[in-house]
């Protein structure tokens, strides 16, 4: 959260109730496709996130 | 009156030469699924498609500044495409946070980018003062060596000069030496 503002934040956080409303209703199995679809494109951006967050360590530590 | 009709002779029909191609039920199928995009969504696709082929090319040319419009471009295309998908309101609010989220990582990634290639300059030059130290101190022994080399050439120069003074000096006196016996033997002759 180093260099965020208080609105990016909260943005943030909006997101992120939602997904763990997602995640509730995938596991009532009340998930509709469209919803479903929303939070496979969310992990897919998370994945790439990880990703691009991991290639910047690697380059400060080397 | 009765009309003349010309016989006609009926030819027998030429076989097929090979029976008329079944429909493609794959693609037919697929077509009915949605796979073939309507005009406006292939338009949009194909504006995503150039806009990454364009991120693409700015990425190899390394120009970060290029790099970070492009793909706030990207960013926004992409959520348009998929803000049309849906008319959900928590969806759509979702996918516009999802795009704010996307952009402070982009932001992040370009100041990182350009950080990273202003260390390597730094790196660079400091690499390059370190290599010329090094190579004018490799430069400065190898003279050193040299001189010193030069230096013991000299000496060993200086040492066969002076056996070769010596051994001349020896032959010398020897000669001298003979003259004189010769001399004296001369002189011994005359006095008999």
């Amino acid at each position: 959260m180093q260099g965020l503002t208080q609105e990016e934040i909260e943005d943030i956080n909006e997101l992120n109730d939602y997904i763990k409303s997602l995640m509730l209703k995938y596991k009532d199995k009340t998930i509709t496709l469209e919803e479903a679809e929303f939070l496979q494109a969310h992990i897919e951006l998370l994945i790439e996130i990880e990703k691009d967050e991991m290639q910047m360590q690697e380059a400060i530590i080397f | 009156m009765t009309e003349h009709t010309p016989k006609t002779t009926t030819k027998p029909v030429a076989p097929a030469a090979s029976p008329a191609p079944k429909p493609n039920l794959e693609v037919a199928n697929s077509a009915a699924k949605g796979a073939v995009l309507s005009r406006p969504e292939a338009a949009k696709e194909s504006g995503i498609a150039k806009i990454e082929k364009q991120l693409a090319k700015a990425k190899e040319s390394n120009n970060t500044a290029e790099v970070l419009k492009l793909e706030l471009e990207l960013i926004n295309a992409k959520s348009k495409e998929r803000k049309s998908h849906t008319k959900d309101p928590d969806l759509l609010r979702a996918i516009e946070l999802e795009e704010k989220v996307s952009v402070i990582h982009a932001k992040r990634k370009a100041k990182y980018i350009e950080e990273s290639n202003k260390l390597a300059k730094e790196k660079t030059i400091l690499g390059t003062v370190f290599g010329w130290i090094g190579l004018e101190t490799r430069n400065a022994v190898g003279v050193g060596k040299d001189m010193t080399s030069e230096a013991v050439m000299r000496t060993y120069h200086g040492i066969l000069a002076g056996l070769h003074g010596a051994i001349k000096g020896m032959k010398e006196s020897a000669i001298s030496a003979k003259d004189k016996l010769i001399s004296e033997s001369k002189l011994a002759k005359g006095a008999l």
